[in-house]
């Protein structure tokens, strides 16, 4: 359950607060929630190596990079 | 004032049940986890979701009592021949005698504290809340960035 980090089930909520800044508040915690998860699940998936280490998501060829690069 | 619209109660107790759930989920599976830097952003993102999800659902709950406390206050506005428009509790439209003009001038001052005493308790929590949220997103930011570079850096 920790690699798939569960950010899809919070992001297909759509709670409605009734108040612009509370509404704009909690869609972007929402947001910066599913961004949490997403990095926690690759990091999870990551395996440890020998040392106790992550190795760098370049050695499973997975797409932080692509991320990052975006951001 | 900030620009209200309708709320959904149901909808914002779901988000917090839901961040709720996963936190707890997540912590279950988070123990798997070696001890290091990565099982602390792991825990404090949880710790995050999960008090987040609390202020979330019982702030559902003010919206549903704010919400049965409306509903009450249009009754007793309806029975002194006034009605809530925005906040305010106004005469309607129409001729009336003097006699009705003076008894709902006579209401109308509790009845328009009652209004905002709701309005107020509700704005309080939504400022609670808001501040909170904003609170959460830093240290969620914060977090993100420390995994991300614990996985660049290796």
């Amino acid at each position: 359950m920790l690699a798939s980090g569960g950010a899809d089930a919070l992001a297909a909520l759509n709670p409605v607060f009734g108040e612009h800044r509370l509404q704009v508040a909690a869609d972007r915690f929402v947001d910066r929630a599913c961004a949490a998860l997403s990095a926690i699940a690759v990091a999870a998936r990551a395996t440890p190596s020998d040392d106790g280490h992550l190795r760098t998501l370049g050695d499973h060829g997975r797409g932080i990079p692509d991320r990052r690069a975006r951001w | 004032m900030s620009e209200t619209f309708p709320a959904d109660p149901a909808a914002c107790s779901r988000l917090g049940g839901a961040l709720r759930s996963l936190a707890q989920g997540l912590s279950e599976a988070a123990v798997e986890l070696a001890d290091g830097s990565l099982r602390r952003d792991v825990e404090a993102t949880l710790s995050t979701l999960d008090m987040i999800g609390s202020l979330v659902q019982g702030h559902a709950q003010d919206l549903a009592e704010a919400a049965a406390s409306r509903r009450r206050l249009d009754e007793r506005a309806r029975a002194a021949g006034l009605v809530v428009r925005d906040g305010r509790v106004v005469e309607p439209m129409g001729p009336v005698s003097a006699d009705v003009a003076r008894r709902r001038l006579a209401a109308q001052p509790g009845l328009q504290g009652q209004a905002d005493r709701i309005a107020s308790r509700l704005g309080k929590a939504r400022a609670g809340l808001t501040r909170a949220l904003e609170r959460a997103e830093s240290d969620l930011d914060a977090c993100t960035a420390r995994v991300t570079d614990g996985l660049s850096t290796g």
